[in-house]
């Protein structure tokens, strides 16, 4: 029964067993859609032009944009209830953030695991030999302090910020309610959590309530049976990552067993599994870019455009594939249109990685030079805002776009230091690997002691100790940040939030800030701060024991080594992509430098009250660059507890969904926030009535 | 033709010495165009512009370097205690057979540190905070005054009567301060606190 569409491509194996329409061609609004298409001047958009003249290439139940932690779980739970699902994703591979992630999924409420580590219980499988970490009382939760926990206004981080107290509160209510069955649907389709072990950043001060995912280490890799090779799980080399997993996973004994490993390959190869077999397809290196709503403000949203996004292997120049293939869809036309008989749902993802639209929380990140987290390995289409973008095009709000600036994850500086993408982990064996093209060493907060830290034109800029730190999340118990914190808290008490007790807990330093500063080679229009460097000599590289060798450094423009200052600073200004000015201070700073060294005072910046300090003196001289890196989003569109998204007139817009980054007003880091988002969406998505 | 402009990098110079005392310092010397020319003279002066030291520069490139030749030069800590500019000048290089400049003189200043006689001992163990396991190899610095600490985790720096300031740090690990006064031998215990970096709940989970 398979049809080729109007273009030659085989659409096939989309349609077969898995309840979609074998309709592979319809046009909406026929003669005379197609007459008013026909006026419309080039370059207008679908979502200016509306639903006419529309030649749709697919026809599915449910259109997920976004292949990560919300869109992910929002496809399953949306084919567990019949519809059939289409996944589309910008990325060769399925996972987004989530793949790379530390598989730290904090919900609560009373959820399941929860409550097994109450009983002092093992998993199902017998896994878990580790006691709980946490006590009974700890986790003795409930879905209304969840709901309390979530807009407790009295919490004020150790970076003074708020990190729940603009939380849209239906969203809440409605995120707490579903993390116990959100918890369960996860433990249904594969993936094994560990013990709970405290609480993620924004998911509440009162209760433990995240723990990680897991597989055990085994003789092949075999998600139904819970089991990863070493290889595949990348702990047989240091220095190596695999296909499978492009972080190394971390060693899982006190959360499981022995013989356990977990980050966010257990969590998200453990979910895509599950996807395929049930019968989820996916449209992969395909990026969503617009919405097609019946009228360009008005109706239901009935499709979505999207763009053909290959990505190739750096060095090969092959195609880069999905490590699985049964359920893709392949399709390289440039363009094609997807109606979605039910509901789309967006969860393509925040907007980190595209520095015009970030730039409107901090101006100083619109600086290029800072990529997003994730960069290599989400591609040059990951987190850019493309669910927010279309969004706004069909009249959709916004929420929480103040709360970016709440909380320390956002933007920091990253202890990594050597590559441009600066919080991943790929090593060699990843196929993203040769993108970044060093792994970069991560000197840690401590091994800031070892250098100066320059601007552009080679000056300090800041107390290089105190660079790197970022303060408090605001987490249980207590993060430092609630006065008799812990089991012992107490939500919503204005103690909490008394100035007095905010001035003693208060503990960041804004070296974030300071980094991006307008400096000496800020140009106009832009002022930009351009990048930042870590200089030292053979002396620290010998007190660090820094690997200054492929592949932690490469000749990348990240890393560069001279005989002398001057002709480090000459290397820098000609290797590096970013350095659009010359280090014309490098030389004179080093020579400050050493003689504050040799003074035992650095009047400049008082490092002599945090740290000792070295001269930079022996040669050769090396430069490794540092990196703001922007972590996640929490502004975003606007939803209601439904995860439906609403309007400039607070109406929900029937058929669109969305969830994680893509969504605003929930101040919580990690993945919890977006595989309740996905649940709850995938729910109400296939309860949509088919406009077929 | 312009001479070739030179690069002068001053090294392992003691941070600290005893007045008058002998110490030797590194002194390296490159063609910023890399012409690799050799064979030059090198001088110290002090902060009064007197020759204390010369050398001459060598035909091995100092070790991690393409280029970078090196005097070894002795000199004697300054009769004052203090802290003294100093300057390590090379010669302009003439090709004599034309007389021709054909790279260029170049000076930089550096620093000598002149202490009186050691008073007191203070021996640093440094431990891990929470095994409390010795910590081999960790830093100890008392300005101007540092050293490591031995397989044991002990260290014992030499130092005149006086208000200190004691850091001790190693790899991967917060530094330890301590402020005080020494009159007279003293033993500290440094605890220091491991950076163990973000948990798995401040990555990117």
């Amino acid at each position: 029964m398979a049809k080729k569409n109007d273009s030659g491509h085989d659409a096939s194996n989309l349609l077969d067993e898995n309840g979609l329409s074998r309709r592979d061609l319809l046009k909406s609004g026929a003669a005379v859609g197609l007459g008013a298409a026909a006026l419309l001047e080039a370059g207008c958009t679908e979502a200016q032009r509306g639903a006419d003249g529309i030649v749709w290439d697919y026809d599915v139940d449910v259109v997920v944009a976004g292949g990560g932690c919300a869109g992910l779980t929002a496809a399953i739970r949306a084919r567990d209830l019949g519809a059939s699902v289409l996944v589309v994703d910008q990325n060769f591979d399925l996972g987004g953030r989530m793949l790379h992630s530390g598989s730290f999924v904090s919900l609560g409420g009373g959820d399941p695991v929860q409550l097994r580590d109450m009983k002092g219980e093992s998993d199902k499988e017998g896994f878990i030999k580790s006691p709980p970490v946490e006590s009974p009382e700890e986790l003795d939760d409930s879905v209304d302090l969840l709901f309390t926990d979530l807009t407790d206004w009295s919490i004020v981080n150790r970076r003074g910020e708020t990190p729940y107290r603009y939380n849209e509160r239906e969203m809440m209510r409605a995120w707490a309610e579903n993390c116990a069955p959100t918890r369960q649907f996860l433990l249904d389709n594969y993936v094994r959590f560990g013990r709970i072990n405290g609480t993620h950043e924004g998911g509440g001060m009162s209760r433990a309530r995240g723990c990680v995912a897991f597989l055990m280490l085994g003789d092949k890799t075999d998600i139904k049976a819970g089991t990863i090779t070493a290889e595949d799980a990348g702990v047989a080399d240091r220095e190596r990552t695999s296909p499978f997993a492009p972080v190394q996973m971390n060693i899982a004994s006190r959360f499981v067993a022995d013989g356990a490993v977990s980050n966010g390959v257990a969590l998200s190869r453990s979910l895509e599994f599950s996807a395929r077999e049930k019968g989820v397809q996916f449209m992969l290196l395909r990026k969503f870019t617009e919405l097609v709503r019946e009228q360009p403000f008005a109706g239901r949203v009935i499709g979505l455009k999207a763009e053909y996004s290959p990505r190739r292997h750096p060095d090969t120049g092959e195609l880069l594939r999905s490590f699985w293939q049964n359920g893709n869809v392949e399709e390289t036309r440039p363009t094609i249109h997807i109606r979605a008989r039910k509901a789309v749902i967006l969860a393509s993802g925040g907007h980190s990685g595209n520095p015009e639209v970030r730039s409107m929380f901090y101006p100083a990140m619109r600086e290029p030079a800072f990529p997003t987290s994730g960069w290599s390995l989400q591609g040059p289409n990951g987190q850019d805002a493309s669910a927010l973008i279309a969004g706004l095009r069909i009249g959709a709000n916004l929420a929480g776009m103040q709360q970016n600036l709440g909380s320390a994850a956002t933007f920091h500086l990253s202890t990594r230091l050597g590559t441009r993408d600066a919080y991943t982990d790929m090593f060699p064996g990843h196929p993203t690997f040769g993108f970044r093209g060093s792994a970069g060493i991560n000197v840690g907060t401590a091994g800031f002691e070892e250098f100066i830290a320059v601007n552009q034109v080679g000056r300090r800029f800041f107390n290089e100790v105190r660079l790197p730190r970022r303060g408090g999340g605001g987490q249980y118990p207590g993060g430092g940040v609630a006065p008799n914190s812990g089991v012992e808290h107490k939500p919503t008490d204005w103690r909490n939030c008394r100035h007095e007790w905010i001035r003693q807990m208060y503990t960041y330093d804004h070296g974030c800030d300071a980094a991006l500063a307008v400096n000496e080679g800020s140009a106009p229009p832009h002022y930009y701060s351009g990048p930042l460097w870590a200089i030292f000599d053979e002396d620290a590289v010998e007190r660090a024991e820094w690997p200054l060798r492929f592949p932690y450094v490469a000749d990348n423009g990240y890393y560069f080594k001279a005989d002398t200052i001057e002709e480090l600073a000459a290397r820098i200004e000609k290797g590096h992509e970013f350095q659009r000015v010359p280090l014309k201070y490098l030389a004179e700073t080093v020579a400050k430098w050493n003689g504050y060294v040799d003074a035992g005072k650095d009047p400049d910046f008082e490092r002599e009250a945090d740290a000792p300090m070295h001269r930079i003196a022996r040669p050769p001289f090396h430069a490794l660059s540092i990196m703001v890196v922007w972590h996640d989003s929490y502004g975003g569109l606007r939803v209601n507890g439904k995860q439906q998204v609403v309007d400039m007139q607070g109406r929900a817009i029937p058929g669109l969904y969305a969830g994680g980054e893509a969504v605003g007003g929930f101040q919580k880091h990690g993945l919890g926030k977006g595989h309740v988002h996905g649940y709850i969406a995938g729910t109400n998505a296939a309860a949509e009535p088919s406009q077929a | 033709m312009e001479p070739h402009a030179t690069r002068i990098v001053v090294w392992d110079v003691p941070p600290a010495v005893e007045c008058g005392a002998p110490f030797r310092v590194k002194v390296g010397v490159k063609c910023a165009a890399e012409c690799g020319a050799t064979a030059r003279g090198v001088e110290i002066r002090d902060a009064h512009g007197d020759v204390v030291g010369t050398g001459a520069v060598g035909d091995v490139p100092a070790a991690g370097t393409s280029a970078l030749y090196y005097a070894d030069v002795e000199v004697h800590g300054p009769a004052a205690e203090g802290l003294h500019g100093w300057e390590a000048r090379v010669a302009e290089l003439v090709d004599l057979p034309t007389g021709r400049v054909t790279h260029a003189a170049a000076s930089v200043p550096f620093h000598v540190r002149a202490v009186r006689a050691p008073e007191c001992v203070m021996k640093v163990i440094a431990v891990d905070a929470r095994s409390k396991l010795p910590i081999p190899g960790a830093r100890v610095v008392v300005h101007p005054y540092r050293t490591l600490t031995n397989l044991d985790g002990v260290a014992e720096l030499r130092l005149p009567k006086g208000a200190y300031r004691l850091f001790v740090s190693g790899r991967d690990r917060f530094p330890f301060r301590s402020d005080g006064e020494i009159v007279g031998d003293v033993t500290i215990q440094a605890e220091l606190d491991e950076d163990l970096g973000p948990s798995d709940a401040e990555l990117w989970s």
